[in-house]
C-alpha cells in the first residue's frame, strides 16, 4: 500500500481501484483490513460503515482538503 | 466517475477541479499531475460573484493559449455549479470547442438510496434559500427535494446550519404540509464500498433541531395523492 495520505486513504484507494480487493472486502472486511495492515481505530471506523466517522478520519489524514461547497445564488 | 469523464481528465493539458472529498482531489492529481484545485480562490468577505468569474477567468486562459483543458466539478458539473456552465459559454462565445460531459449529481443518488422513482409520484427541486425567499409554492402530490439545506440563508462560509434559518425551512413547508408529515435529510456516501449514507426521517417540525449535516438534501415526500380530472381522462381514452 503507499504512503500517499494515511493508511485510512491509500486502502479506500486501493479499494476503488482493485477488484479483488473489493471482493475480498465485500466476503470478509474485517480480514481483509487486518491483512492489509489497517490500525484497530481504522478497522472499527470502517465497520460502523458510518459516513461521519469515515469522513472525519480521512480529514484527519489528509487536512485541509475536505470542503463544504456551495453555490451562492443571490 | 463515468469512464469519458476519467478519461477526459487523464488526457488534459490542464485540469482544473472543484471537489468536497479528499481522496476524489486525491485521485484527480494522480490521474493528471497537470491538475490544481480551484478552491485558493475562495476567500471569507470576497463575494461570491467574483469568485465564480475569477474560476471561470482559471478555466479559460489555457484554453485561449491554446491548451487542451478539463475542469472537474463534484457531482454533475451543470448541476447547482455557476462557473461550470459559465466557462463553456463564454469558451464557445470566443470560438473555442468546449463540451460538458454529465455526470452523477446528488439527485441520482438520492434516486437509488432513497428508491424515490420520480414516475411514480413526480418531482420538483429548488434550492433551499430560493423556495423561502420567494415564497415558492410547493406541490404535495410530489415528491419535493431541497438543496443546499444545510446552509440556508448562508453567503460565505458556514460550519453547521443555522436553526432559525432550518425553521423559516419548515414555516414556508407547513403552508403545504402536516407539521408531524415525515421528511427525509440525506447525504450521499462518496465512499459506498464502505460507508452508507446518511439517512435521518424526522417529523417537518422537529427538523430544526435534526442532526443535519453541511452537505445534505432535504427530500420531502408527497403528503397526498393527486386528483385525477376525469374529463381529461377521458378526452385522452384513459378511462
Ligand atoms: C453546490 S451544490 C453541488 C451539487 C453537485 N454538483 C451535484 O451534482 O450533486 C451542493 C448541494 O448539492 C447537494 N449535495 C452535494 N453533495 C451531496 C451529498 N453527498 N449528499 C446529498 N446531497 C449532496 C446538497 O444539496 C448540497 O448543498
Amino acid at each position: 500500500m503507499d504512503g500517499n495520505g494515511g493508511e485510512l486513504s491509500s486502502f479506500l484507494t486501493a479499494l476503488s481501484e482493485d477488484r479483488q480487493l473489493q471482493d475480498a472486502y465485500a466476503q470478509d472486511p474485517d480480514g481483509t483490513m487486518r491483512e492489509a495492515g489497517l490500525s484497530d481505530d481504522s478497522i472499527s471506523i470502517l465497520l460502523s460503515r458510518d459516513l461521519g466517522k469515515v469522513k472525519a478520519a480521512l480529514e484527519e489524514e489528509l487536512p485541509g482538503r475536505d470542503f463544504i461547497l456551495f453555490m451562492i445564488i443571490f | 466517475m463515468t469512464p469519458e469523464a476519467a478519461s477526459a481528465i487523464e488526457r488534459a493539458d490542464e485540469v482544473l477541479y472543484l471537489v468536497t472529498q479528499p481522496l476524489t482531489a486525491q485521485w484527480i492529481e494522480r490521474a493528471n499531475p497537470r491538475s490544481r484545485s480551484l478552491h485558493g480562490l475562495y476567500a471569507s468577505g470576497k463575494p461570491r460573484r467574483k469568485t465564480y468569474a475569477e474560476m471561470v477567468d482559471e478555466v479559460l486562459a489555457p484554453v485561449r493559449a491554446g491548451r487542451e483543458v478539463c475542469a472537474a466539478f463534484y457531482g454533475h458539473p451543470g448541476v447547482f455549479v455557476n462557473p461550470g456552465h459559465e466557462a463553456i459559454r463564454r469558451a464557445r462565445g470566443e470560438g473555442y470547442r468546449a463540451r460538458m460531459l454529465p455526470a452523477v449529481s446528488a439527485l441520482d443518488c438520492l434516486v437509488a438510496d432513497l428508491g424515490i422513482d420520480p414516475a411514480a409520484t413526480g418531482l420538483h427541486s429548488y434550492e433551499a434559500t430560493d423556495f423561502v425567499v420567494h415564497r415558492r409554492r410547493p406541490d404535495p402530490t410530489a415528491s419535493l427535494v431541497l438543496w443546499q439545506i444545510g446552509v440556508v440563508g448562508e453567503l460565505g462560509y458556514a460550519t453547521s446550519p443555522r436553526r432559525e434559518n432550518l425553521a423559516l425551512v419548515v414555516d414556508r413547508l407547513s403552508r403545504a404540509y402536516p407539521r408531524g408529515h415525515e421528511v427525509i435529510v440525506y447525504e450521499a456516501s462518496p465512499y459506498p464500498l464502505v460507508a452508507d449514507p446518511f439517512v435521518l426521517r424526522v417529523p417537518l417540525e422537529q427538523l430544526p433541531d435534526a442532526q443535519v449535516p453541511l452537505l445534505a438534501t432535504l427530500v420531502v415526500p408527497p403528503a397526498r395523492r393527486p386528483r385525477r380530472d376525469r374529463a381529461l381522462t377521458v378526452r385522452l381514452g384513459l378511462s
